[in-house]
């Protein structure tokens, strides 16, 4: 990680707790880390930003996860392969609508110890096999 | 039954009777049948040439002990005499118990009568001068009353009310009168039933709308629930990871075992959450089972490996007996098969006590692969062998026993119905104090 420029991740996520150790875990490991409380700021950072990684809640105030991904891909031109779903939120119908928009994977936030998530994103950052990935 | 058919000089009789009844028993709903049978006898059989101006149907009410209007005719006399009388004509109710009633009597002696002075009829609920007031209005000379009878009982009366004298009525005008009310009870009775069949069906169908709508409002809050337990339970078990593994200072043993029994417990619920989404997903049939060929003694391998750990920590004797040369092929989602084993091996694991001993072996056969999962644990009695694969089937007995875990009571009822998704099957043999054996049979194709 030294010798190139740190992968660069955005953690949508509106509980606190939750935020503040998703972004304590992968700073540790060196990671750029940006984060969104909510769906409103997170519209504004995805629409502005790039992102190597986007972990992205569903169950958020102001627009939930999914309206997110509609509204950014009715701007046209985008892929959602930096997006993974992060969330507790287990409905079929929801993991069905993520997997429309090509997201690359979903997460059960709750199935996942600190060390385990680390290791799923740098999966996902690295290409590699990932638990969680969508098919 | 009706004794017509030995009668062939009667034949247009029959055959007036026939289409009437046709009539009555093409009709299913209730109002409309007995409206049918008041006025088909005026206008299909042409009675009201021969000086029938009102038709009543009247049947007996159990619960109110009454004999109630049904239907009249619609007939100009059927309506002057409606108008004419003090009370609704559907509120114009005999009571049973008066005896002196005519149609009451005709009710009890299951036989017809007649009479040319309405208060016969009509008292009670009328006094003698309003029903004599009412028939001179409507200018009826004779009422002739007859039982309508089902098979069983006689149910109700119908009244035939005439501008002639009773000695002007013939045989045959009598013969087709009483042969008709045979077949009106008949028609009432089914009608009845058809419209409490009816009935019965609408208040089914909207039960079942409702029913539906809870369905749904269910689904939502399983997962609104569940997600909602979800998050402060990852906030739990994530800090006390961190705790457990990523602490600054070194923790002491007493509080290392603190944190991993919390760590352990909110794993267990995080558990429990995640058993209850997938039977509610099996009780809406949204499992899904993605089928491929694999080798199953390469998923045990993993489970095996998985659990080897904990197996060591109980002295356990744990060995894969398999077949390094042999592929052990069947066709099923991997990952829920896995989900299976792990189970079944973890609950071995559970009721094992120490230096005990669990084998996982395979067998092969023309149709597809046998997994048998056998421990030297606390064993299961024969009345709870069958009450193992249903939901919430914990055991006292074995689990006070042998785990301090006590589960969620949903693994095995979902094992074996991922099992039977595979269209394969789970079965146990197990005796109490020597061990159990799960053994699970899968197809190949």
């Amino acid at each position: 990680m030294t010798d190139q420029i740190a992968k660069k991740i955005i953690v949508v996520e509106d509980e606190q707790y939750l935020r503040d150790l998703y972004i304590q875990i992968l700073q540790q490991e060196g990671y750029r880390v940006d984060s969104a409380e909510d769906g409103d700021i997170a519209f504004e950072k995805l629409s502005k930003n790039q992102y190597d990684l986007v972990l992205l809640d569903v169950i958020l105030p102001k627009m939930d996860g999914l309206q997110i991904l509609e509204k950014l891909s009715k701007m046209g031109g985008r892929k959602f392969d930096n997006t993974v779903l992060l969330t507790n939120l287990g409905q079929d119908l929801v993991v069905a609508k993520a997997l429309d928009y090509g997201v690359r994977g979903y997460m059960i936030k709750s199935d996942y110890t600190p060390e385990e998530m680390i290791n799923e994103v740098k999966g996902y950052l690295k290409n590699g096999e990932v638990k969680s990935a969508l098919q | 039954m009706l004794d017509y058919i030995q009668k062939p000089h009667q034949k247009q009789t029959v055959e007036a009777i026939w289409r009437l009844e046709k009539l009555i028993l093409d009709t299913l709903d209730f109002n409309d049948v007995v409206q049918s049978i008041v006025d088909g006898i005026l206008h299909e059989l042409g009675f009201l040439k021969l000086g029938y101006r009102i038709v009543v149907l009247a049947l007996v009410n159990d619960e109110k002990k009454v004999l109630e209007r049904i239907a009249i005719s619609q007939t100009k006399e059927a309506v002057k005499a409606v108008e004419a009388s003090p009370m609704p004509f559907q509120s114009i109710d005999i009571p049973l118990r008066a005896n002196k009633n005519l149609c009451i009597k005709v009710l009890k002696d299951h036989k017809f009568s007649y009479t040319e002075f309405w208060p016969d009829i009509l008292c009670p609920p009328f006094t003698p001068e309003k029903a004599k007031a009412i028939q001179e209005k409507v200018g009826i000379k004779t009422s002739f009353v007859c039982p309508v009878r089902t098979k069983q009982k006689t149910i109700g009366v119908m009244i035939f009310s005439l501008v002639k004298e009773f000695s002007e009525i013939s045989e045959d005008e009598k013969e087709l009168i009483l042969n008709f009310t045979d077949i009106v009870g008949l028609a009432v009775q089914n009608a009845k039933l058809y419209s409490t069949v009816e009935e019965a069906s609408h208040r089914l169908k909207k039960a079942n709308h409702r029913l539906k709508e809870l369905d749904v409002l269910k689904d939502e809050f399983v997962s609104i629930a569940s997600h909602e337990l979800r998050t402060p339970m990852t906030a739990i078990k994530s800090y006390l990871w961190m705790a457990i593994n990523k602490s600054p200072q070194k923790l002491s043993p007493q509080l290392k075992k603190y944190l991993d029994i919390s760590y352990q417990s909110t794993e267990r619920l995080i558990h429990l959450v995640n058993d209850m989404l997938t039977v509610s997903r099996i009780e809406r049939n949204k499992i899904e089972i993605k089928k491929e060929q694999f080798d199953i003694s390469e998923t045990l391998q993993l489970v095996y490996e998985e659990l080897k750990i904990s197996a060591q920590e109980k002295n356990i004797e744990f060995t894969l007996l398999k077949d390094k040369d042999k592929k052990y092929m069947v066709l099923g989602d991997k990952e829920k098969l896995r989900e299976v084993f792990q189970n079944l091996v973890g609950n071995a694991l559970k009721f094992t006590p120490n230096k005990g001993k669990i084998t996982i072996a395979f067998k092969k056969d023309k149709d597809g692969v046998q997994i048998a999962v056998s421990d030297t644990g606390s064993g299961i009695r024969k009345e709870d062998q069958s009450k193992l694969f249903k939901k919430f089937s914990k055991i006292d007995y074995s689990y006070t026993k042998h785990s301090s875990q006590p589960g969620t009571g949903l693994g095995l009822y979902i094992s074996k119905q991922i099992i039977s998704l595979h269209h394969g099957s789970i079965t146990v043999q197990s005796e109490v104090e020597k061990g159990s054996t799960f053994t699970v049979n899968l197809p190949q194709k």
